[in-house]
């Protein structure tokens, strides 16, 4: 089998992943945060450390600035909905996965005015199309990082500035970007960061994580939490706790997912971002050029070449066909609108098949990815 | 099968000695000063960080008499290191609460 699909989740995992999860279950998963007997204790150590090499990771200021959710969709709608009044305006890309799109048109049922920035265009393009939507009233930009369905990046770093400058609160999602390239928080001036556990940081499914400034958490503070529940403290109070992350981790943690997550950053540090980052790309290119020297392939974003993404067409082909023509000769994709529509709308495609490079492919499933695909 | 899971997972408990990782035999005796703390995440950052000072400290759960808004927790820290360890969490911005003996 050739596993092509790691924009959806990474597979396989690091060793040490396999082994953190089973450690955990075995022999440290008490009730984090519930109690102060050993299990308990080593689960909340577990945890805590994890939320130090998040932090370390993308550059926040101290694990109290990290809260896991189930996934990264589930701390998207915390930050969006939890920081978002109506009468407020905000800003999406293009570009983002419904992760995003969802919640916030569930807010513009609720008054809040959702306004779509262009991402497929020119930086410079982009930035004027934000300049230009942006208003008193705008309190949020909302920006993905890298796309889920092909090699486009947004010019994060200029939202963030402009955003810094205007006050407004900066979101971006990191679903493809982590654990593929450096993101540093500070220096993108966000306010927040969303990530999944499961796809580039190798944790399991079932992870995921929201990374807060200083001015992101008073947002948070200022509005009621979406979920309430156990956090293990003031437990007589019938509002959550105002102290983070606390005030948003209703119920128990996923422990052994977020042990797991653990290795799977460690490893990351091990290996070092750069090469892998620079191995993903060797295989993109590699892919790249197969495609594009492939008779009636239609490659959406052919002029880039960089990244981990890549998505086709076969001329008078159904996507889902050669999705599962390729699955029968045991290589991995996935075909259709991968949950962002408006995406594939802005690159003229009604679904289409992803193909996503990762840390444990190798040239040789490139190769083989070929060789299916000429068969069809 | 399951019988034989039971039996190798209870084999792996006992053989490796890794049960539990965080041991309480490894906690130290204090005399019972606390510093309160306003979650278990702050308690940890806290434990940690007066760690890397030398300063030993356990993380407890308050007596349910003296935290009447619910469960609590606080760092148990040797009395005479008490105040300084306070200091300490102060100086560098880390939450913490009250000192209670």
């Amino acid at each position: 089998m050739v596993y092509l699909d790691n924009a959806a989740t990474s597979h396989p995992k690091p060793e040490c992943v396999y082994r953190a999860a089973e450690r955990c279950m075995r022999y440290e998963c008490g009730n984090p945060g519930r109690g102060a007997h050993p299990l308990s204790l080593a689960a909340a150590n577990g945890i805590y450390s994890c939320r130090e090499k998040i932090c370390e990771l993308f550059g926040a200021s101290s694990g109290e600035d990290v809260a896991f959710f189930s996934s990264d969709t589930a701390a998207l709608n915390a930050v969006i909905k939890c920081a978002l009044r109506p009468g407020d305006n905000m800003l999406i890309s293009e570009a983002e996965h419904n992760s995003v799109r969802r919640p916030a048109l569930s807010l513009k049922r609720c008054g809040v005015d959702v306004r779509t920035y262009r991402a497929f265009c020119p930086e410079d393009e982009t930035m004027s199309d934000i300049a230009s939507k942006v208003d008193c009233r705008t309190k949020m930009i909302c920006a993905v990082h890298q796309s889920n369905i092909c090699p486009l990046t947004l010019p994060v770093k200029k939202i963030g500035e402009f955003c810094r400058r205007r006050g407004i609160l900066f979101l971006v999602d990191i679903a493809q970007s982590a654990g593929h390239t450096e993101v540093d928080m500070r220096s993108l001036c966000a306010d927040a960061l969303c990530a999944p556990g499961h796809k580039g940081l190798f944790g399991l499914q079932g992870t995921g994580f929201a990374v807060l400034s200083e001015n992101m958490k008073k947002a948070l503070l200022s509005s009621p939490t979406l979920i309430e529940g156990g956090s293990g403290i003031n437990s007589r109070d019938e509002a959550m706790p105002s102290v983070f992350p606390e005030r948003l981790e209703a119920g128990t943690l996923n422990t052994p997912g977020i042990f797991a997550l653990g290795a799977g950053i460690d490893y990351i540090n091990n290996v070092g971002i750069d090469a892998i980052e620079a191995h993903e790309r060797e295989l993109f290119l590699l892919a790249r050029e197969m495609l594009m020297n492939t008779r009636g392939i239609k490659l959406y974003m052919s002029e880039y070449k960089s990244g981990s993404i890549l998505l086709f067409n076969k001329v008078k082909k159904d996507c889902e066909e050669v999705a599962a023509a390729l699955a029968d000769e045991g290589i991995c994709v996935r075909a259709g609108l991968h949950c962002a529509p408006t995406a594939h709308d802005a690159l003229g495609s009604s679904g289409a098949v992803r193909v996503s490079v990762g840390a444990f492919n190798t040239k040789r499933d490139i190769e083989r990815f070929a060789l299916a695909l000429a068969k069809i | 099968m399951l019988i034989c899971f039971v039996g190798f997972s209870f084999v792996e408990y006992t053989e490796r000695g890794e049960y539990p990782k965080y041991n309480y035999k490894g906690k130290c005796k204090m005399n019972g000063c606390k510093i309160t703390m306003p979650s278990m995440t702050a308690a940890q950052r806290a434990h940690n960080l007066l760690k890397k000072w030398k300063i030993a400290s356990n993380i407890v759960k308050i007596s349910a008499e003296r935290s009447p808004r619910g469960c609590a927790y606080a760092l148990e820290i040797s009395c005479s290191q008490v105040r300084a360890a306070k200091n300490l969490l102060d100086a560098t911005g880390t939450p913490s609460g009250v000192v209670i003996a």
